[in-house]
């Protein structure tokens, strides 16, 4: 590829394609806001399973006192928590891809490579779980080293995301990267926000994984197992601790990387102060509950702090899509695209939705009762 | 003639009809005997059935060979799946003989290519059956692969039955002349030079190898005599003689019985479990072959054989011009030995079929002892071997 | 056109979606299937005196079931959504902006399916029977839901029906012709698969145990209906395909240009293979069920698995030349623009955007037009690559040609000038590793029109002593 060519290719128009021409199914903001609610929900599952991930692998390092229990409840809740949290994780990529598809297809296809190579990591990361949670009785000794491949697929599907969402609002970029390497095998790496985001993106699983553990904790401490309760509750604080200290530090370098006229137009945004404030203190009051938790055996207080935590998420998802409001602004805003409004299939879609949840709800509490009281006839 | 039934005044040889004594049941010697036991297993004397089977047992007295058939077990335990090998080898073989003769009724020797050409272009499904033939070829010659060392690695060829091995490679080097005789045939760009380089390593061989070469060549060159010979060899000598040798090689696994991996032999008797040949191993093989079947098909769907522009002698070799997979370890060897060095590459691939064919006598004691578990380990790192030199052949 | 191209070299996008839909289909066939499996299952165990050891056995299916289900299943079946986004960006934007709360309404069957799939697994020592049973159901009506939702957009792509891009009567997309036979087929085959999954885990079953006859029996009778109703059905989909289609698969096995025109038919016959040794296999089964291996099951379930391959890859096929018929082509350039009055003699890449500058009729000109044209569908030397299709091409032939390459119904028009025409012939001579110039080719062309209309002329002009 000659220097001619790539030189005149930097002065090149951007190659934005325009935006569907079938145009938006309903207001923009309800697409945002059905958006935040189910990546909020995405997100709480991945953090949870990811963190459990990373709390069993410390617990085999370290071997507190009641590790095996921990280990044991981290572990199994591994299969679960990842089918969810790519369940959960279809609705946000849907509704990516109706207010941004212009933008997201373009991106994927550059990196194309990487980010077909989720889907197998998708299946490396379940497969292991499910080995983990099939073996682990009769075969202890591998599984260390299951759950680490585990968490180094996951650790690498975040990367391909975060990588394709950073370049995905960065037209400026897409020519020169796709003319080096049209199959698809580049990723975002000359981003200099790529690294420190990433590490933000991982740092609140401890933090959920150590919440579920105080919840844990506080049921055991209800059903007389006070030590081990005590246990579960003392390490899912500091998990709680250690994860804020570390999304607060990798947050603050996220932040310090944002090119200098992207976080001018942030500024403006109306929402940006009374957003992060709301954030800044829904983490102060899960770390505050974290820590009451060990002092009770309410219910409430695990459960009000888990749902704290799921609103600091939220703030988190508000503010990343302001983020890239704000860096999309000079090549599009989502308000230049027409609503074709759709709306009998939303009422459709959102009938079933109640339906369903009304449905799995009930089922739910009625087969986890039957459980609940199987497990205490067998441990009283 | 029974002479009894004459009488002394008899006017002729068929015998006067006046007066016979009462019939006496006198076994005919005509027909044979219906033995005890298989009066048992037939279908009742009144049935058409019944009638038939018996009609047939009395003019081919086989019940013998039925007798026996029916006791012929498999034994059950975790490698059985590997006997299954052998039998993927002769139905690939039939395959091969199927599409073989519906490709020879359009296939002419005179006009190879542009017969071909016909096959694919317009006979209707000539091109399928063209490529369930190429893919059956090298499907058979990779299911034979891994019969010989499945059979190798369970040490079937142990005493009594070094000829079943024998015959065994005998097979399979008629199997791999077949697949080269049969390369040529179309007479496109790729058979044409991919069997004129295939010759001349031939031809290379010390002292015979160019009077060989000529022979098979039918001349100095690769020309339609090259096919005037190849042609009978493919679709009639050698058939013929794998059929033999087939026959042969079948014999000796019926009259001896499958072999038993030394870890099966320990056991004891009521722990030894097996499947009665007839019916219950059969029902069992019959699906594996039904997914051979389905996978011809999908891989002649997915990459049909094509058949390149054709053959023009006087033109330059196309570059990167390699043999079939299974001819790639020699190819490859007699690669890394260029110039003088020649001599030794021969002599190096010939002693591969050597070591085959000397194994049964090298290792001959059941259960196997500490020679036998070297000759497996050599085993593993020979396989190993030919794997990568065919890996590499084809990458390269 | 507006969106980059994927350039796998060998793969090409199109086999990566392949690669993952076939994989995908067999386990989602059998998702929904095994619902219906499980149900009739614990409904006839609780009917028998041996029902415990049913169950028994019942709970190594649905673990089987779950993982196989879930690990191989959904990862597969996301892994499209990411894989047909790379192939064709164009297409799955109509498609997720068309459909997006169809998609939403399947995806909620998904949450659904999956909770009561837990529910009754993880249940299963500490549920009623009834809970059970009514699990098992649930589970099953949800699942063939989320087909329900699911055919409406896949059908849409091939027969659209009433749907136009002026109307986007979304009602009449997804209920479209083939909508009907292609849900009546799916069910039937999920059942087959249903079944020949239950022989799969028969199989392990120890040969004395008197009831794996009767489990294997149960098994196989559900290829049933898949036998007797589906080459009627077949029929009935048959009559719904694109009047081209139709005719492309009708011209069977014989076609032009090295026999690759047939390969849709070829695919379709594969399948129908497929499906017959499956009823034969079925039917060895149960006349001696004691006697099922597991190798022997596996071999049935090999056949099912390249049964799908047929059917899904000619499927596919069928859509040739569009990927969502009469409306948008393979290659991304939409139907109603290339209709248009002077469209298609553009410069092709003043109409895309991913090209870089290039000089046009140099190498690089005919490069990017056969990435950005053709690169989504062919590759050079690997699937349906270019090289071998093109083994008989001079570079004025090539030039020629591709102007007519939507003659056969099977390619979308070329769009271009003859320039473009000229930088692409070249490129595929260098491929061959022939060196032209495209000027080289346009002066010819010139030249052989030149020297044609002259001759054309000619005759009068003799005429004159």
């Amino acid at each position: 590829m000659n220097m001619f060519v790539l030189a005149t290719g930097l002065w090149d128009a951007l190659p934005l394609p325009p935006p569907d021409p079938l145009g938006y199914p309903v207001p923009v903001e309800l697409l945002r806001a059905l958006s935040y609610l189910t990546l909020t929900l995405h997100f709480v599952a991945l953090h949870f399973t990811l963190g459990g991930v990373m709390l069993w692998l410390w617990l085999r390092l370290r071997r507190p006192a009641h590790a095996d229990g921990m280990s044991a409840y981290l572990g199994s809740g591994l299969t679960l928590g990842f089918s969810y949290l790519v369940t959960l994780g279809i609705p946000p990529l849907l509704f990516v891809q109706v207010m941004y598809g212009q933008l997201f297809y373009s991106s994927s296809v550059i990196i194309g490579a990487h980010w077909i190579l989720v889907v197998p990591l998708l299946i490396v990361a379940y497969g292991l779980f499910y080995l983990h949670k099939l073996t682990r009785e009769r075969h202890p000794a591998p599984q260390w080293v299951y759950m680490l491949f585990a968490l180094l697929a996951m650790l690498t599907i975040g990367f391909f995301y975060v990588n394709n969402l950073t370049l995905m609002q960065a037209p400026e970029r897409w020519m020169s990267i796709y003319h080096l390497r049209p199959n698809g095998q580049s990723l975002n790496l000359g981003d200099p926000t790529v690294l420190p985001r990433w590490l933000a993106l991982l740092s609140p699983a401890p933090a959920v994984a150590g919440l579920g553990l105080i919840l844990a904790g506080t049921v055991l401490r209800r059903w007389q197992q006070e030590d081990k309760g005590l246990a579960f509750q003392s390490l899912g604080f500091r998990s709680v601790l250690v994860s804020v200290a570390a999304t607060g530090a990798f947050g603050a370098w996220f932040v310090s990387r944002i090119p200098q006229d992207v976080l001018t137009r942030v500024v403006e945004m109306p929402l940006l102060v009374p957003v992060s404030l709301a954030g800044a203190a829904l983490l102060l009051v899960t770390a505050l509950l974290a820590g009451l938790a060990s002092r009770s055996r309410s219910l409430a207080v695990p459960i009000a702090a888990i749902v704290a935590a799921a609103g600091s998420l939220a703030t988190l998802v508000a503010l990343r899509d302001m983020l890239r409001l704000a860096w999309l602004r000079p090549h599009f805003t989502p308000d230049d695209v027409p609503v074709h409004a759709q709306w009998a299939m939303f009422f459709l879609f959102a009938a079933t939705l109640v339906l369903g949840l009304v449905l799995v709800v009930w089922l739910t509490a009625v087969v986890t009762g039957n459980l609940a009281r199987r497990y205490r006839e067998a441990h009283s | 003639m029974d002479d009894s039934r004459r009488k002394p005044d008899s006017d002729g040889p068929v015998g006067s009809t006046e007066g016979t004594p009462a019939a006496v049941d006198i076994p005919d010697s005509r027909f044979a005997e219906i033995p005890p036991d298989a009066e048992k297993v037939l279908p009742p004397a009144d049935s058409v059935a019944g009638k038939a089977s018996r009609a047939f047992l009395r003019r081919v007295p086989i019940w013998p060979v039925i007798e026996f058939l029916s006791h012929k077990k498999v034994p059950r335990h975790k490698h059985s799946f590997w006997y299954t090998l052998g039998s993927m080898g002769l139905f690939f073989l039939i395959v091969q003989i199927v599409t073989g003769v519906l490709l020879m009724i359009y296939y002419s020797p005179s006009q190879p290519w542009s017969s071909v050409q016909r096959i694919v272009m317009e006979i209707p499904f000539g091109g399928l059956i063209r490529s369930i033939h190429h893919w059956s070829a090298n499907l058979m010659l990779l299911a034979l692969f891994v019969h010989l060392f499945s059979t190798f690695f369970m040490k079937a060829y142990r005493p009594p039955r070094e000829l079943t091995w024998l015959t065994g490679l005998a097979l399979l080097g008629t199997t791999m002349f077949l697949g080269f005789s049969g390369y040529l045939l179309p007479w496109d760009d790729l058979s044409f030079f991919a069997t004129r380089v295939g010759i001349s390593e031939i031809e290379k061989t010390p002292l015979l190898g160019t009077w060989v070469a000529g022979l098979v060549r039918g001349g100095p060159d690769v020309t339609v005599d090259t096919i005037g010979r190849f042609y009978p060899l493919h679709v009639v000598v050698l058939p013929l003689l794998l059929l033999g040798i087939l026959g042969i090689h079948l014999f000796f696994v019926q009259v001896q019985g499958v072999s038993e991996p030394d870890s099966f032999r320990a056991l004891t008797p009521e722990k030894k479990r097996y499947h009665r040949f007839f019916s219950e191993y059969l029902v069992n093989e019959i699906p594996i072959w039904m997914a051979l079947t389905a996978l011809l098909v999908a891989l002649s769907a997915l990459f049909p054989r094509v058949l390149a522009p054709e053959a023009d002698p006087g033109a330059a070799a196309p570059e990167g011009i390699k043999p079939e997979w299974y001819f790639m370890v020699p190819f490859q060897m007699l690669k890394l030995f260029p110039g003088s060095l020649e001599f030794l590459g021969m002599a190096l691939t010939g002693l591969i079929p050597l070591l085959f064919l000397v194994v049964p006598f090298v290792d001959r004691t059941v259960p196997a002892d500490r020679r036998g578990r070297v000759v497996a380990r050599l085993g593993v790192g020979f396989l190993a071997f030919l794997a990568g030199m065919t890996a590499w052949g084809i990458l390269s | 056109m507006n969106y980059p191209v994927w350039d796998i070299p060998f793969l090409g996008a199109g086999l990566v979606v392949a690669i993952i839909a076939i994989i995908h289909v067999l386990i989602s066939h059998f998702a929904i299937g095994g619902g219906a499996f499980l149900f009739v299952a614990e409904l006839w165990s609780n009917r028998q005196p041996d029902g415990e050891r049913i169950r028994a056995w019942l709970h190594k299916y649905a673990t089987f079931f779950l993982v196989y289900t879930t690990v191989f299943g959904a990862m597969t079946g996301v892994g499209i959504w990411f894989s047909i986004q790379l192939a064709s960006p164009e297409g799955t934007s109509l498609l997720i902006h068309q459909y997006v709360f169809a998609w939403a309404i399947e995806w909620v069957m998904f949450l659904g399916e999956l909770t009561v799939l837990y529910l009754y697994y993880y249940g299963w020592k500490t549920n009623s029977r009834r809970l059970q049973v009514w699990l098992a159901g649930l589970y099953f009506v949800i699942a063939w839901g989320s087909l329900f939702v699911i055919n409406g957009i896949l059908t849409f792509m091939l027969t659209p029906g009433g749907w136009t891009l002026e109307n986007t009567d979304i009602v009449a997309g997804f209920f479209n012709p083939g909508y009907w036979p292609s849900l009546a087929i799916r069910t039937l085959v999920m059942f087959l698969v249903a079944g020949l999954g239950g022989l799969l885990i028969a199989s392990r079953m120890e040969e004395e145990d008197a009831l794996k006859e009767r489990i294997v029996l149960f098994s196989s009778r559900w290829v049933l209906p898949a036998a007797l109703l589906l080459p009627g059905l077949f029929y009935w989909y048959w009559t719904t395909l694109p009047v081209n289609t139709a005719r492309l698969m009708a011209a069977g096995a014989t076609g032009l240009g090295g026999g690759r025109l047939e390969v849709m038919t070829l695919f379709a016959v594969v399948t129908g293979v497929a499906g017959m040794l499956i009823v034969l296999g079925s039917l060895l089964f149960q006349a001696r069920p004691k006697a099922l291996t597991f190798s022997a099951a596996l071999a049935l379930f090999v056949v099912a698995q390249i049964g799908f391959l047929g059917g899904e890859f000619s499927r596919e096929m069928a859509r040739k030349p569009y990927v969502i018929y009469d409306t948008l082509y393979s290659n991304s350039v939409w139907k109603h623009k290339a209709a248009e009055p002077g469209y298609r003699d553009r410069s092709f890449l003043s109409l895309t955007r991913w090209d870089p500058d290039v000089v046009p009729l140099t190498p690089a000109h005919g490069e990017w037009a056969f990435r950005l044209q053709c690169a989504s569908c062919h590759t050079r030397d690997g699937y349906r690559g270019i090289v071998p299709r093109t083994a008989s091409w001079t570079a004025l032939s090539g030039f020629k040609w591709l102007l007519t390459m939507d003659q056969q119904g099977v390619m979308p028009p070329f769009v271009g000038t003859a320039e473009d025409r000229a930088a692409i012939s070249a490129y595929i001579q260098s491929l061959h590793g022939r060196t032209v110039s495209a000027a080289e080719i346009l002066s010819q062309a010139r030249a052989e029109e030149v020297s044609r209309s002259k001759s054309a002329s000619a005759p009068t002009r003799e005429v004159e002593p």
